[in-house]
């Protein structure tokens, strides 16, 4: 039996760990006295979280009924997850190191927005969104990113008319001055997978993150032909992440990975003109797609083109152990269309 | 004799004045025999007019006769043997065979209406002993026995009973003194009763022919009374002082009985105080009213059905008394008065007003009243096991209309069924307001804490202000047999609901709340486990215009939020004894094993309350009123206001989770007989609460985390914290409510999960969900706090 | 006295009797306002749900704590589809399981200040979640699976089962969650 699990992780970490996304309207400080936008705000006020490090004990969160292809029942356990203030020493140091997520003025939301407002027309919105972006400095508003452009003419859907914009060249700085959330309110987040193949627990990977912030991330909910439609907006910034692999103990540990001022900036889906669906078919399998913008018009593939969804990813410096990989940057990718069938499930 | 019914007067004041001043007027009896030593009464009599005049306006009895039980036209006899005993004391001993005595009609000022007719069937033994004062203030001293037994109430309007049958009655005065009074300037009669006991039965209360049950009661209290010339009104009328106390005695009690099952509360005292109690004749009303009403209830043993299992002790304490702009008043008026429809809120409210008062007019009799009410202060406490908890602070006021009378009623919307007899209580245009301080555990003086948001789950806001319109009608009949039965619409409008607020009004409110809620054959009934409410249907919309955090009226708001219910066979039972002993975090039988799960064993003792819920969500449908319902749950904002500033119904953008509904297994149109069940076992009970910071908290205590909450000693004001309790300091524990719930269902369906936006029109996006199998065993301890 | 009269005839006066509405300060007695300190366990399916002692035959087993039987847990099934015959259902298969927590805690509370300045500027009502110190799992498990349709008795009912959770163990929390409106209604 083989199961695209990956797919299905990465979703529901998604769902479960970050909240969401989309362009927020924004709150700048004047509008404080009266803010826009009605909705419910969510603030986490010193807040620490720590899932135990106690595997020996069967302290920790499983993940099975995989197996893999001899076979082999496969258990993945998460079995340490903390939430913390900066300084948490890789975990070691949770409770009594408390952060706030959100602010007050700048809170998680959940709320109904009126599509009107925000190109999904005579549509109502149902948004989670995590902390406000502020406008900055970027070329883009409400990007970490500060870059250099250039001109060009691409077509977006083969065969399709070709569309002309700036594109990002090069990544030449980062402007955390974007984020609401101020320096000490960004958190230390760390996770330690343990996989146990056929009742062996192999190895274990853990992942800590310092400085971390989802600010400007939305999910974005709405019904059109009476199913769901979504689009999503994440923006993941971490000053710094180091990964490492151990063996079962969690000792003998390989080098580490150290990513240093990692920054996530991707939108999925354009309003119902590229939805996202998340459905199960009759057969029992699911399908996550992203919209085709074949046969669109070429005024909206000139839209597209520079206003549309994109995905943007930028690594200032990548080192494993002591070796200096230099900065990595992925940058204007745009999906034209996306489905994903889970198949012989 | 007279002084006789002075006497009574004195117990029933607004019933006797009249009376009194009649008997005075009126030759009522024929009398045989010789005086001295025995007298023969054998009459019947009929006077067309009664009437007590009070500065010009006058109360009628109208058309009364007096006569055989059998035959109200016929003589019955009564005889008083009069003898005087050997220390010089006059004795009188009475005997009333079989008597009626009706009142065709009770009017004020020659009015179209009249209360309705009265009559009383009765056969009473009386004994009187008047002898010489010990006390020289007293103009005459006795004791006074009497028994009235196989006795009838019965009153009719508009040709339709509500009787009270098989009265029995029985009072035993030790020790009666009257003498005259003073109050400042004023000189009146005093009248004091000491150990008065006093016993009471009724075999039935009737409607028709059917019963409601039965009502019977122990009293034992002292009590004194002054009576003045002048009312509130003008310089006639009358007013009274009055003080009673309900003897400490373990044989008090007071009991409903339903099919051979009772709701009974024993071993009970208190007391009771009522200053310039006033009874005044206006134009078209009797005004009634007192200055100030105060009393103490103290029950010691309450059982509902099960009479092995008591629930606990309640104590009550209360004042009613002038303030806030209100004072306590009641004007009662003949027959019945139709409320200004076009007052009425809305136009629903307008129609359902129309048709329960169709049929009725000015000339209808009944009873209306016109009251206005506040209640100071009010202390409830209760006690379970010797646990206190006390709902601290109960203010109330408001006014508004009210009306009674009999008549007969399609009870079960089914034309071939023969109609019952039915009470119907009409409440208009009342406006009023309640709130509550918050708790205090432990005593009645321990500190007053949060925690009223507690009482939420049994329905019961922390503080309200209402408009309500509602009509009830109160039929025979429950479930077994006996029991009651209602069947009302009620309309709250433009009403005020905190749900938890601080002592500066700020809070979390529902504001601007429409409510109205249909009930449909409520069937009461008290069963050998305990009490219950059937609905055999009920449908409601809860319209909440702003869910408010902070104040009532500027605080921000989330919106509007609108609950739409609709029920078929839901229920609600409240049974005695509480949790028992439970394990708390882990499952174990005993404590042995419930501590090697890991969890904490608890005894809640035997005292306590179990309620258990019942709740069958119907699909969408039609009501018996021909309405169509559902169950719905909607959230709207971004809505559009209107020129004042008030955001406008409908406006805006809303999630509507529409036609949630429960079944038995297989989807909405399966049967519908387990529904939604909630059992909450209700104990009080010593809760662990631990420091969640090292540090010092809001009082100053310093403690580290973890660290439990333990006061100093049972005055529960001061308190440290400890690292680990001993067992005495463990019974020092913060009291708080422990309880036991279980909540399943067998399937819960919600249709669909809509988006809806004011132009665009509603979008589905999720087109159903269903939940299935749900068990949720909970142990909770919740604690005020302060 | 003549003023008790007066008050009481303009009350009187309308008969029927018609209330002006409640001031806007009459509510201001309310006093004393801690909120609720709430620890306790709560525990899923430890012995099956109600379909299982009578439900439909597919339902019916006998569960216990021990029981790894599917159908001893509960069931929650979303269509996030139109519902019409080419859609199916997402899943949470057999719940199952136990938590306990010591010190969770609601009240209201006024900011005004602090939170590095923001409590100022916001100066407003927040309801406070008081996280409990601690949160215990026991036995926590579900099935994440995908159907055809939303209950196991419908016809041509088929699951595919895609992973199960199973948590145990003890998380520590600290922090308040503050909830509250963000703007207008």
């Amino acid at each position: 039996m083989t199961k695209y699990l990956p797919l299905t992780v990465l979703l529901s970490g998604l769902f479960s760990s970050f909240p969401a996304l989309a362009e927020l309207q924004l709150l700048d400080d004047s509008a404080l006295g009266n803010v826009e936008g009605e909705g419910i705000g969510l603030v986490l006020e010193d807040f620490a979280f720590e899932a135990g490090e106690d595997v020996a004990n069967g302290n920790r969160l499983d993940i099975s009924g995989i197996t893999n292809k001899d076979g082999d029942d496969v258990v993945l356990s998460i079995s340490q997850f903390y939430i913390a203030g900066a300084g948490s020493n890789q975990g070691a140091d949770v409770i009594g190191n408390p952060v706030n997520l959100g602010r007050l003025l700048y809170p998680y939301n959940i709320e109904l927005v009126d599509g009107d407002e925000i190109g999904i027309d005579g549509r109502a919105v149902f948004e989670f969104a995590s902390p406000a972006r502020f406008t900055g400095s970027s070329s883009k508003a409400y990007s970490l990113l500060g870059y250099n452009t250039e001109s060009r003419t691409e077509s977006r859907f083969p065969g399709q008319a070709t569309a002309s914009g700036e594109r990002i060249d090069s990544i030449s700085a980062i402007d955390t001055s974007v984020l609401s959330s101020r320096d000490s309110e960004l958190a230390d987040i760390g996770v330690r997978f343990d996989l146990e193949v056929d009742s062996v627990r192999a190895q274990s990977l853990q992942a800590h993150a310092s400085g971390v912030a989802v600010d400007g991330s939305s999910l974005r909910l709405w019904g059109a032909d009476n199913q769901m439609v979504s689009n999503i907006n994440l923006n993941l910034y971490i000053q710094d992440l180091t990964v490492f692999a151990c063996d079962a103990d969690g000792n003998n540990c390989g080098a580490d990975v150290n990513l240093q001022n990692f920054v996530l900036e991707s939108q999925l889906g354009y309003g119902e003109e590229q939805p996202v669906t998340f459905e199960v078919e009759a057969d029992g399998n699911f399908t996550v797609e992203v919209g085709s913008i074949e046969g669109k018009t070429t005024a909206f593939y000139n839209d597209f083109y520079t206003q549309g969804p994109r995905t943007d990813i930028y690594i200032d410096k990548v080192m494993v152990g002591d070796a200096d990989f230099g900065s990595a940057t992925v940058a204007n990718l745009q999906i034209q269309y996306l489905r994903a069938t889970s198949r012989d499930l | 004799m007279k002084k006789i019914i002075i006497t009574i007067s004195a117990l029933f004041p607004c019933l006797c004045f009249a009376g009194l001043i009649s008997l005075e007027d009126s030759e009522l009896q024929k009398i045989n025999g010789q005086a001295g030593v025995t007298l023969e009464t054998d009459g019947h009599f009929t006077i067309a007019e009664l009437a007590y005049t009070d500065d010009g306006n006058t109360l009628q009895l109208e058309n009364i006769e007096q006569g055989s039980q059998a035959d109200i036209s016929q003589n019955s006899l009564h005889t008083q043997v009069v003898d005087i005993a050997a220390d010089g004391r006059l004795q009188i001993r009475s005997t009333l065979a079989p008597t009626a005595l009706q009142i065709g009609a009770v009017r004020i000022n020659n009015s179209a209406a009249s209360f309705g007719q009265f009559r009383l069937n009765y056969s009473a033994e009386s004994y009187l002993t008047l002898g010489a004062t010990t006390d020289s203030d007293n103009y005459v001293e006795g004791s006074y026995q009497t028994a009235i037994s196989d006795a009838e109430l019965i009153w009719t309007t508009n040709g339709n009973s509500l009787s009270f049958d098989d009265i029995g009655y029985n009072a035993d005065i030790s020790r009666l003194a009257i003498s005259s009074a003073t109050d400042g300037s004023r000189t009146g009669l005093g009248i004091s009763l000491d150990e008065f006991s006093y016993r009471f039965s009724t075999g039935g209360m009737k409607l028709g022919d059917i019963s409601l049950g039965t009502l019977d009661a122990s009293l034992a209290i002292s009590g004194n009374a002054e009576i003045y010339a002048g009312g509130r009104d003008g310089s006639e009328g009358l007013s009274v002082n009055a003080d009673m106390i309900i003897l400490d005695d373990p044989d008090n009690y007071v009991r409903y009985t339903d099919d051979g099952n009772s709701l009974f509360m024993g071993d009970f005292n208190g007391d009771l105080k009522l200053t310039n109690f006033t009874f005044d004749v206006m134009t078209d009303h009797l005004l009634l009213g007192y200055d100030e009403l105060s009393g103490s209830f103290n029950a010691n043993r309450i059982l509902i059905g099960d009479s092995s299992n008591p629930v606990g002790s309640v104590q009550l304490d209360f004042l009613f008394a002038d303030g806030n702009g209100y004072q306590n008043r009641f004007a009662l008026y003949p027959g019945i008065v139709l409320p200004d429809y076009s007052a009425l809120p809305t136009a629903a409210i307008q129609n359902y007003a129309t048709d329960f008062y169709s049929g009725l007019d000015d000339s209808s009799d009944g009873l209306s009243a016109a009251l206005q009410w506040n209640l100071a202060n009010a202390e409830a406490a209760y006690i379970d096991d010797g646990r206190m908890v006390v709902v601290s602070g109960i203010e109330s006021y408001g006014s508004g209309n009210l009306t009674l009378d009999v008549r007969s009623f399609d009870h079960d919307g089914n034309t071939a069924t023969a109609d019952k007899t039915a009470i119907a209580l009409g409440l208009s245009q009342v406006s009023g307001s309640y709130s509550i301080d918050g708790l205090r555990v432990g005593n009645k003086n321990s500190p007053l804490q949060g925690g009223a948001e507690l009482l939420l789950s049994l329905e019961v806001f922390q503080t309200m202000d209402f408009n309500l319109n509602g009509y009830t009608l109160i039929t025979a009949g429950g479930v077994s047999g006996g029991g009651i039965q209602l069947d009302g619409d009620y309309f709250f409008t433009d009403s005020n609901i905190g749900l938890s607020v601080d002592e500066n009004g700020r809070g979390v409110w529902a504001t601007g709340v429409d409510y109205d809620i249909h009930l449909r054959g409520l069937q009461v009934d008290v069963s050998s486990t305990g009490i219950s409410m059937n609905r055999t249907e009920q449908w409601s919309t809860m319209d909440i215009d702003n869910m408010r955090w902070g104040d009532r009226d500027s605080g921000t708001s989330l919106g509007r939020v609108v609950l739409e219910r609709f029920e078929k066979g839901s229920s609600l039972t409240i049974n005695p004894g509480g949790s028992g002993a439970v394990c708390v975090g882990g499952s174990g039988g005993d404590e042995t094993s419930c501590a090697a799960a890991g969890g904490r064993w608890e005894d809640r003792g035997d005292e306590g309350m179990t309620v258990a819920l019942k709740a069958a969500f119907e699909p969408e449908g039609y009501t018996s009123d021909g309405s169509l319902a559902r169950n719905r749950l909607t959230w709207e904002n971004n809505r559009s206001v209107d020129a004042s500033g008030n955001p406008q119904s409908g406006s805006g953008t809303q999630i509507i989770f529409d036609g949630f509904s429960t079944n038995d297994g297989l989807g909405p149109a399966d049967s519908n007989d387990y529904g939604f069940q909630a059992n909450l076992k209700i104990d009080v009970y010593e809760t662990k609460v631990a420091k969640k910071f090292t540090g010092t908290d809001d009082n100053g205590v310093y403690g580290e985390q973890g660290d439990e909450l333990i006061y100093d000693d049972d005055s529960r004001t001061s308190y440290t914290y400890v690292a680990s309790p001993t067992d005495a300091e463990q019974l020092l524990r913060p009291l708080g409510f422990a309880v036991q719930g279980n909540v399943s269902f067998k399937d819960f369906q919600i249709d669909q999960v809509q988006l809806s936006h004011p132009s665009g029109g509603a979008q589905t996006v999720f087109s159903g969900i269903v939940m299935q199998n749900m068990d949720i065993t909970t142990n909770l301890t919740a604690t005020p706090i302060r | 006295m003549k003023k008790t009269i007066i008050t009481l005839l303009s009350f009187l006066s309308v008969s029927a009797i018609a209330m002006e509405p409640m001031s806007a300060d009459d509510m201001g007695m309310v006093t004393g306002q801690g909120g609720v300190y709430l620890s306790g366990d709560l525990t899923i399916n430890e012995n099956g749900g109600p379909l299982n002692v009578d439900g439909p035959s597919a339902w019916q087993a006998s569960c216990d704590t021990a029981t790894a039987d599917a159908v001893c847990g509960a069931r929650i099934a979303v269509n996030t589809g139109d519902n019409a015959g080419s859609s199916g259902w997402f899943v949470l298969d057999n719940i199952r399981g136990r938590f306990s927590f010591e010190g969770l805690t609601l009240k209201t509370r006024t900011i005004n200040s602090g939170f590095e300045g923001d409590g100022a500027a916001f100066n407003s009502d927040v309801l406070e979640v008081g996280l409990p110190n601690s949160l215990e799992y026991e036995s926590v498990s579900l099935t994440v699976a995908n159907s055809s349709s939303a209950r196991p008795t419908d016809a041509n009912f088929q699951q595919t089962n895609i992973f199960t959770l199973n948590i145990n163990g003890q998380a520590n929390l600290q922090g308040n969650l503050l909830v509250y409106p963000t703007g207008t209604p």
